[in-house]
């Protein structure tokens, strides 16, 4: 159990605020800090990390205290066990792959298992500088999860890929969430992304927490008026004649729905959607 | 040929000596510089980065007040029967006072041009600042600190009025090769002056085409 | 999905059923929704929302219209055609542009064309609102 609850001065597009960070998060939990640059997100993370201090309140983790202003606890970053995933990756130049990894590493053992979980068995000697940006995300995927942390944060670690690249590695992540079950806090500007990842979202706007739930309660808002929606996930884009038909799983069910250009050109399997319909026009039937 | 090498061997023992003082010194100091903002900040920074600016002579007459016996530092020392003028030693301390810029003003240079992010990612895997330092920080910057260590060794092979001042002229002792090449033109004897200068041109030299390379071959660049 | 603007003149409601009449690009719409007014913090009588439409469910009459339950209809030119085996999608301008597709049988049977007069008709049933972004 993750329990924020602090006040920092941050600079936001509309000036100085001060940002008041409450956040929950449940151990083993995947959540994610949506909102625009500038809100405050990465801020949070760093806050937690201890990276930067907050200028009140306290954080707790799992009962312990790491941040406590009033009874002046402030656990030091090394000992905080954050794995934290930079933008930039910041992977050590002077390393090669696996001695990144390597340095990080708790339990030598698990070195060679990480980069294979990552992928990057064969790149292993490579320096980081040689390596692509995906290839570059792997590694300090791998690092940071080798240091053993109690939560892994990850600063928008696949803005600076190309779609396919980031819808690969998206999967990777969640597959890595499910098998070790570590807790994950994201920051995220892309709703997609958080649909697919994570359980639970907090919104931030200037600094402000404005919403927070599950990513289906925060982003199905009511933009559209309607008593027969749902929120489902593409299966497949089949074009029929000069119509499009969708396969959907909608809860445990998969339905098919007729769709038109406009609703259906920019849509892929594995994209989130919303269905709906006017309440007049389902039929019922009793089973 | 014992006293003919003996004031090459001096200059090199010298070099050698204050550039790794310097180096224990020096960069823990420039890391520091650059990991801090405060007030002042910039005196501190002009301060180390005088001897650059000031004629050797100033800077070697002051030192003379201030280590001689009657000066400041030099009338402590007294009491403990350490004279630091006219002696290697205070060569040694003078040069390190000398050269500092030449070692720090690279060095930090490269400090504040490491991405932050990579000592923070460092910390938040769970590295002490101490492993972090020297597993991270130090090997990032090893084209700066190589320019800082050869410029420094080049500085004080090269000086001479700090040395005249501090140290005279006392064969063995304080006879450098710079002050050994001005005696062999007074006296003269230009052919000495001329094996002096000729050893100090190549080793100079060869210094920098060596830097030069490593450097290259270090940012990835073929030779 | 069509998605026009239009401005709300009044509403009203029985129950949980909201008949909305609205104006857009001239044409004067009604719709029918199943929601509660407070939940629709934007339906309210003067503002700006969205009316949404399935392309599928806009019928095409051409000539003279008899006597029709329809409501909603929007007069205007056919701009581009995509004609497909069973199904052909029309463009439609009235003051603004929308999509209805209808089988190609009746598109043969009308006798349909680009730059032909024709008017678009949807059940009010069928509108749904949204919020203007």
């Amino acid at each position: 159990m993750i329990e924020i609850d602090v006040v920092k001065r941050i600079k936001t597009a509309s000036g100085e605020v001060d940002m008041h960070a409450k956040v929950d998060i449940e151990k083993g939990g995947f959540c994610s800090l949506f909102g625009k640059s500038g809100a405050g997100k990465t801020t949070i993370m760093r806050l937690l990390a201890g990276l930067t201090d907050p200028d009140d309140g306290v954080i707790k983790i799992s009962g312990k205290t790491w941040y406590d202003k009033k009874n002046k606890i402030n656990i030091p970053v090394n000992r905080r066990k954050c794995g934290f995933v930079f933008q930039d990756y910041a992977l050590f130049p002077n390393m090669t792959v696996r001695r990144n990894v390597d340095y990080a590493s708790v339990n030598k053992s698990n070195v060679d298992i990480l980069i294979d979980m990552v992928g990057m068995t064969e790149l292993k000697d490579r320096k980081p500088a040689t390596l692509s940006g995906g290839q570059r995300q792997r590694v300090a995927l791998a690092r940071a999860l080798a240091a053993e942390p109690e939560i892994l944060l990850l600063d928008e670690p696949f803005a600076a890929l190309d779609a396919d690249m980031r819808n690969t590695l998206q999967n990777e992540l969640k597959t890595i969430h499910d098998t070790l079950g570590v807790t994950t806090i994201l920051v995220s500007h892309d709703k997609g992304e958080v649909f697919k990842l994570a359980n639970k979202v907090y919104v931030l706007d200037d600094g402000v927490i404005t919403n927070v739930g599950s990513p289906e309660e925060v982003f199905t808002d009511n933009t559209i008026s309607g008593k027969f929606k749902f929120t489902g996930r593409v299966l497949k884009v089949e074009k029929a004649d000069c119509l499009y038909i969708l396969t959907l799983s909608i809860g445990t069910e998969v339905g098919h729905v007729v769709a038109t250009h406009s609703e259906a050109h920019d849509l892929a399997a594995g994209d989130r959607v919303l269905v709906y319909t006017k309440a007049f026009n389902p039929s019922v039937r009793k089973i | 040929m014992r006293e003919l090498l003996s004031p090459l061997i001096l200059t090199f023992e010298l070099a050698a000596v204050t550039t790794f003082l310097l180096a224990v010194t020096a960069i823990p100091f420039a890391y520091w510089l650059s990991s801090v903002n405060f007030r002042g900040k910039s005196i501190v920074e002009s301060i180390t980065g005088l001897p650059i600016v000031l004629p050797p002579s100033v800077l070697g007459f002051y030192l003379l007040v201030f280590m001689g016996p009657h000066g400041p530092l030099g009338s402590i020392l007294e009491e403990f029967n350490i004279r630091l003028v006219f002696t290697f030693e205070g060569l040694v301390l003078a040069s390190v006072i000398y050269s500092l810029p030449f070692m720090v003003q690279p060095v930090q240079a490269g400090f504040e041009a490491l991405p932050v992010s990579l000592k923070e990612a460092s910390y938040t895997l769970g590295k002490s600042k101490f492993q972090t330092f020297f597993r991270v920080v130090l090997p990032n910057i090893k084209p700066s600190l190589i320019t800082g260590i050869v410029l420094s060794f080049a500085h004080t092979v090269g000086e001479f009025g700090v040395v005249l001042m501090i140290g005279g002229s006392i064969p063995d002792q304080t006879r450098v090769a710079s002050i050994a090449i001005y005696d062999q033109v007074e006296a003269m004897n230009y052919g000495t002056a001329h094996f002096y200068s000729a050893v100090l041109f190549v080793l100079a030299f060869l210094v920098l085409v060596t830097v030069n390379m490593v450097n290259r071959k270090i940012s990835g660049k073929t030779i | 999905m069509n998605q026009l603007e239009a401005k709300v003149l009044h509403y009203r409601t029985s129950g949980q059923i909201i008949l909305c009449e609205l104006e857009t690009f001239g044409s004067e719409v009604t719709a029918v929704i199943l929601d509660s007014p407070g939940e629709l913090a934007y339906l309210k009588e003067g503002n700006s929302l969205n009316i949404l439409f399935k392309e599928t469910e806009v019928i095409i009459a051409a000539g003279e219209i008899g006597q029709l339950s329809l409501n909603n209809r929007f007069k205007g030119t056919i701009t581009a055609m995509e004609k497909g085996d069973i199904f052909t999608s029309l463009s439609i301008d009235f003051g603004t542009g929308i999509t209805s597709v209808i089988t190609t049988k009746s598109v043969n049977r009308l006798g349909l064309a680009v730059g032909k007069e024709v008017t678009a008709l949807v059940k009010a049933n069928e509108i749904a609102i949204g919020r203007r972004d």
